[in-house]
């Protein structure tokens, strides 16, 4: 091989090897950025869940009259209403599942699971007949949620009756979509 | 050196120049896309942060100031909150449920915030009042209303930039050195008045933009004349909407129309409950009570006038009292 041949291939050499390097740096910095901004993603979702944790008790579609408490008597009407505006609240919550519980009195544990719906509203036993309403749910893609709660007071109107619930919200990483 | 050797350095040199430019482009272009990322990024964290912020407040009642670190123009079209000019760079815009009365765009580096919950007669949703220090109210009352208009002010944050006159001490030229500075000037009329925009202007420098607002408390109406003089007949439910028009001026109806939305979403869910709430009562009078109460506010739904909103105002507030007083399951 001439020398001038031997200087061509030194100088394509290190330039491959510059350019491999540059890859490498360039490859592991688009993934740490992906990951930062999936942390961040969550880390907003959380924010935003937070924020709605606040919101939802003193929403007036679920509030009490004076605000003071979470009525138990809208939980079935705001499902309907729900279900007529779907587009509406979705943009309010994004993926999200709300959900109220009776926490005390202590309900019997076969019923704690059970969903409070028409059908056990209008049994005599109700409301110990069923321990959660789900408000609101929007997960189109299954994904894995993470949930934070917040201890609220139940108004029953029916038999004007306080009792301790607790609010649960799922949030799933992509915010207000 | 021979000929071997030059064409040997002219290959280096021209080989390390187009390596070079293809280095120096991918760099180039790489800054580019991460400067024009953060400045959309920045964007789109001023309009969260104020999201935020309203929500934060809204969760009670009462007045604060936003300070945002630097000057921004913040828009609040109807439905919409929205960062910088449309074409530059580092717009951002979000939707938002709130109910936003404001002049519409905000430059600065603060924001002054009101917020009070609307009843009619139940809490039907937060009202998010908004000004800054280049957006002037003036409320100019008479004789004859000048107590209710004293106490409509009392009511209102003083980081608002409002003030009151009375109607014979009114003198627009008395505010023109303000209006050097501002934006926007709103003049609230209680009763009528023999102003203009046009006059109001005249008696003003430069180029703010004016509107007056004509409010006939004892109709619960108002006029709203926009920066070119057009008038637009209006009415307010409740002293809490009356605010909202005048801090929103021409954007009044865009926001009262969402909150009547949410009045109507509200109203319904109040209808389905009451319902139920027959069918779990034995009681005959607490039923026929109810049953009346169900009723009202099924034509509450759909009534369109203010007239009707205020007659079935009270008469769902005295169906709602009459069920307290006979210890039935109330409406709201």
């Amino acid at each position: 091989m001439k020398k001038g041949q031997v200087h061509v291939t030194e100088t394509i050499l290190v330039v491959f090897i510059v350019l491999i390097i540059l890859i490498i740096g360039v490859v592991g910095y688009y993934r740490f950025s992906f990951e930062k901004n999936k942390s961040l993603e969550g880390e907003l979702s959380e924010r935003a869940a937070t924020i709605m944790l606040a919101k939802a008790v003193n929403l007036d579609e679920l509030a009490c009259g004076d605000g003071d408490c979470v009525d138990a008597g809208k939980f079935l009407p705001f499902r309907r209403v729900l279900g007529e505006d779907l587009g509406r609240f979705r943009s309010i919550f994004g993926r999200k599942k709300i959900v109220f519980r009776q926490i005390y009195p202590v309900l019997d544990g076969s019923v704690l699971e059970v969903e409070c719906d028409t059908a056990n509203y209008i049994q005599m036993d109700y409301p110990n007949n069923c321990g959660k309403w789900t408000v609101y749910e929007f997960n189109p893609d299954n994904e894995y949620g993470s949930k934070i709660s917040t201890i609220v007071s139940l108004y029953y109107p029916e038999f004007d009756r306080y009792v301790v619930g607790r609010l649960e919200i799922d949030h799933y990483d992509t915010i207000r979509k | 050196m021979n000929k071997k050797g030059d064409i040997n350095l002219m290959f280096k040199w021209i080989f390390g120049t187009i390596a070079g430019a293809v280095l120096l482009s991918f760099f180039v272009s790489f800054s580019v896309t991460h400067l024009e990322g953060s400045k959309v990024l920045e964007g789109n964290k001023m309009v969260v942060f104020i999201d935020d912020k309203l929500d934060a407040l809204g969760l009670g009642e009462g007045g604060n100031v936003l300070e945002l670190e630097d000057e921004f123009l913040i828009g609040f079209e109807c439905g919409s909150i929205s960062a910088g000019e449309w074409e530059d760079d580092n717009y951002a815009e979000r939707s938002t449920d709130k109910v936003i009365f404001s002049a519409g765009r905000l430059e600065g580096e603060t924001i002054n915030m009101w917020t009070q919950k609307w009843e009619f007669p139940y809490r039907v949703v937060t009202f998010n009042y908004l000004s800054n220090l280049k957006n002037y109210y003036v409320l100019v009352h008479d004789s004859d209303n000048s107590d209710d208009v004293l106490d409509l002010a009392n009511n209102i944050p003083n980081n608002m930039n409002f003030q009151t006159v009375g109607s014979s001490d009114f003198n627009p030229s008395d505010f023109s050195g303000q209006a050097k500075y501002a934006d926007k000037f709103t003049f609230v009329f209680f009763g009528s008045s023999d102003y203009t925009v046009k006059r109001i202007k005249n008696s003003f420098y430069g180029d703010v933009k004016v509107e007056i607002i004509e409010v006939k408390l004892n109709e619960n109406t108002a006029k709203i004349y926009n920066n070119y003089g057009d008038i637009e007949d209006v009415f307010y439910l409740g002293d809490e909407m009356l605010y909202g028009l005048i801090f929103s001026g021409t954007g009044y109806t865009c926001a009262k129309d969402r909150a009547m939305e949410r009045f109507r979403t509200i109203t319904q869910i109040y209808n389905y409950k009451v319902q139920r709430l027959m069918g779990k009562t034995n009681d005959p009078d607490c039923l026929n009570l109810l049953n009346e109460g169900r009723r009202m506010l099924n034509t509450f739904l759909s009534v369109n006038s203010k007239s009707e909103f205020y007659n079935y105002f009270e008469k769902i507030e005295r169906q709602n009292r009459g069920l307290r007083e006979k210890s039935c399951s109330t409406i709201y």
